[in-house]
């Protein structure tokens, strides 16, 4: 597996972790022990997993004498930033319209709403690009060694 | 008609298909009626198409392979797509600063109007187009003349 896959893939657990644990957390916290939703919510604070997906660069250092990036892993590198980026437009448009809908041209959203939107786009951002990224490469393909 | 000239109507048509009709019949019917589902629709598809326009000259591509003449080559596409890159960058950082302002404006306790989202994508357009088009200029270089296509 090169460092690309290896990557994808820590991002990937990451993201689904944070997202996995986020749900169970409000679901025990709102279903368990009977919080009402506003409190519940504080389960989301385990979306914050998603960030150690940053560390994936240091995590995952090359040899210095290899070549970092070729040709075809810049190729698949590109195809999935600009999957990802497809993916994240409509359901940001969507979010950001539904309030609108909702309330009507006369009504408030919370402003955390706004950057609920935010860590949600970049949620779908890092998602779309490790999967987009490991279809490339070939799931079981376990590529040149780095 | 040569193939500019074809490429060219066929954007003009594609625009006015796509963003000006819809986007003057859920202006009439918002005037006429008043908000509801169908203009707002109207309106999140328009934004939703707009931003994903850029993917139409390779959509356009695969469907012209195996003519003759190619007018969107490998070193096109490479600008566009890092001009398409450079827009999302500054769109997404855009995005962020508009939530970080709110943020400190209402307070974390605050509320804002919901016209502020509509509002934010067509700025988050504007700016994306605009560096796009800006990225593209730099790119092929401002006094190149380029190969004629």
């Amino acid at each position: 597996m090169n460092k690309a896959q290896k990557t994808a893939w820590f991002s990937l657990i990451m993201v689904t972790l944070g997202f996995g644990l986020s749900l169970i957390a409000v679901g025990v916290l709102y279903f368990c022990f009977g919080l009402p939703m506003r409190r519940a919510a504080g389960g989301f604070g385990f979306i914050g997993i998603m960030g150690l997906s940053a560390l994936a660069p240091l995590l995952f250092k090359k040899d210095k004498n290899k070549v970092k990036l070729d040709e075809r892993d810049l190729l698949i590198r590109n195809k999935a930033t600009m999957a990802a980026y497809c993916g994240f437009w409509p359901v940001f448009v969507i979010a950001a319209m539904a309030p609108f809908f909702i309330y009507g041209p006369d009504g408030t959203v919370s402003v955390k709403y706004l950057c609920g939107m935010v860590f949600g786009g970049m949620f779908i951002v890092i998602l779309v690009q490790s999967l987009v990224t490991l279809q490339e490469y070939d799931w079981k393909d376990k590529g040149e060694q780095s | 008609m040569n193939q500019t000239k074809a490429e060219s109507w066929l954007y003009f048509i594609i625009g006015l298909a796509c963003f000006l009709i819809p986007g003057s019949v859920a202006v009439f019917i918002v005037y006429d009626q008043g908000v509801s589902f169908a203009p707002v629709f109207m309106f999140a598809g328009i934004v939703i198409w707009f931003g994903l326009f850029w993917l139409f000259p390779f959509i356009e591509k695969k469907v012209r392979k195996g003519q003759k003449k190619v007018s969107f080559d490998e070193r096109d596409q490479l600008i566009h797509k890092k001009s398409v890159m450079a827009g999302y960058v500054v769109l997404w950082l855009y995005f962020v600063a508009v939530c970080v302002v709110a943020w400190c404006t209402v307070g974390p306790r605050g509320s804002i109007s919901v016209n502020v989202m509509p509002l934010t994508l067509l700025g988050g357009l504007v700016i994306f187009t605009t560096v796009n088009g800006l990225a593209s200029v730099i790119q092929y270089g401002r006094e190149s003349k380029g190969e004629k296509s």
